[in-house]
């Protein structure tokens, strides 16, 4: 630039994140998407790619604990972040949403579900007690094309009661 | 294939202009969440620049803020979600919550900001902010400069801008003579889709008149306060079907792949007659 300025300027970017509880250092463009990052780069795959634009919410990951879409969001925007996809969501035990949506029949081809389970895991993480109505409104941004909503309606009553959370 | 060489982060906004000004030859883009951005990108719709300017440490424009003029100043790199946890937003400025939660998905809202939505000037905070009277606030290179979001919106029409957004000013009026708010969008599905038509008004009635009414529409076309439609409501002899009429005549809408202009105007009109008409059985007076 030229100019003294305490501005720092990165050609060939080092993006440091946590990921999934580990820690990730990678040299990336800093316009680099996040979803090209965890598929192509680090080849995980459970984060799925389908509309690019941020409609349908299947790329959807948890940036410091709230749900964004890997499709929207760069490298420079995860710098330092705690990043956390499906592969991360539960180790030995299912999670309660993933067991709910496996009983529930809250799935058919499968390729929405990673991208629903991220939404609700960030939704019950800031509200313990969600109502259906409330759950509902957060996959206000995750569409299915197979289901018809009914299996995935049953998910949501069932996460909304008290009981089935634990 | 998308590349970019360089992102910056200034930590103010003399660091920030001077970037801007700097690099304008290599191509320089301001990037805020970048939400928006990044389907023009994708959709080749806009070109990528070598440089990304990023405004995430610039204090003033990342916060939200009670001044001692009684108003509230919105940072413009302030997120969606920030807006909508803000205790001073709910009470002050019910209206702009009401817009906020209407916008996109959760996700989109968690980095979406409402300098970006209000640089698209197609956002739907945008008629809530009309309503408000809110003020933007610039950063030219040298000063601050403060300017109506009314003038603004007919100004950047013709003239393209070349300040950086630092934030929205509204006014906190405890004594605001209000007694009627309401925000409507019109999409083409329930959940997450672009507006149709979006609609803000707030002010009182009075023993079957009203008073101090301000209107706005955006969405699908350029939002704007509906100035013409306000004088009309003030006047003793109004009756709600001509104001239908002057709503119509009122808006400039144009047609795009889903919507004709005239549709767009009449369910404007209609949307915005709906809740007058409700607004006046409330005080024991219908449509006349």
């Amino acid at each position: 630039m030229g100019h003294e300025t305490n501005v720092q300027a990165t050609s060939s970017f080092h993006l440091t994140m946590e990921l999934n509880g580990d820690q990730v250092s990678i040299e990336v463009n800093p316009s680099r998407r996040l979803i090209d990052i965890l598929r192509s780069d680090l080849c995980l795959t459970g984060t799925k790619v389908s509309c690019e634009m941020g409609r349908c919410g299947v790329c959807m990951v948890l940036i410091d604990g709230k749900q964004h879409n890997a499709c929207l969001t760069m490298a420079y925007q995860c710098d330092g972040k705690k990043i956390v996809t499906i592969e991360g969501i539960a180790e030995e035990k299912l999670d309660p949403i993933q067991q709910a949506f496996l009983e529930e029949g809250g799935f058919q081809c499968g390729y929405c579900t990673p991208g629903m389970i991220i939404s609700l895991k960030a939704l019950l993480q800031e509200n313990c007690e969600p109502s259906f109505e409330e759950l509902k409104e957060g996959l206000s941004g995750n569409l299915c094309r197979c289901t018809g909503y009914g299996g995935i309606y049953r998910v949501l009553r069932r996460l909304s009661c008290p009981n089935a959370r634990a | 294939m998308l590349s970019v060489q360089k992102v910056w982060k200034p930590s103010n906004l003399n660091e920030a202009w001077e970037l801007i000004t700097s690099s304008k030859k290599e191509g320089v883009c301001i990037v805020a969440g970048g939400t928006w951005l990044r389907t023009q990108w994708e959709a080749s719709l806009l070109p990528l620049t070598t440089n990304l300017v990023s405004l995430e440490n610039i204090k003033e424009m990342t916060s939200i803020t009670e001044s001692k003029e009684n108003e509230l100043m919105i940072g413009s790199q302030v997120t969606l979600a920030d807006c909508l946890e803000d205790k001073r937003l709910k009470r002050y400025t019910p209206l702009l919550i009401k817009a906020c939660r209407k916008i996109a998905a959760p996700s989109i809202r968690n980095q979406a900001t409402i300098g970006g939505n209000i640089y698209t000037k197609a956002g739907d905070t945008i008629p809530a902010l009309l309503v408000e009277r809110a003020k933007l606030v610039w950063f030219n290179g040298v000063e601050i400069e403060i300017q109506s979001i009314e003038s603004w919106l007919i100004v950047s029409s013709i003239k393209q801008e070349v300040r950086l957004l630092v934030g929205v000013k509204i006014e906190i009026d405890e004594k605001d003579q209000v007694n009627f708010a309401f925000f409507k969008k019109i999409g083409r599905r329930e959940t997450f889709t672009a507006s149709l038509v979006t609609i803000a008004g707030k002010g009182s009635i009075r023993e079957g008149r009203f008073e101090n009414v301000r209107l706005a529409a955006g969405g699908s076309f350029s939002p704007l306060r509906l100035s013409d439609t306000e004088l009309e409501l003030g006047n003793q002899q109004m009756n709600l079907s001509s104001i239908h009429d002057q709503i119509i005549s009122e808006i400039q809408a144009n047609a795009d792949p889903y919507a004709s202009a005239d549709y767009k105007k009449i369910i404007t009109a209609n949307i915005i007659l709906s809740e007058l008409d409700q607004i006046m059985k409330h005080t024991g007076k219908g449509v006349s």
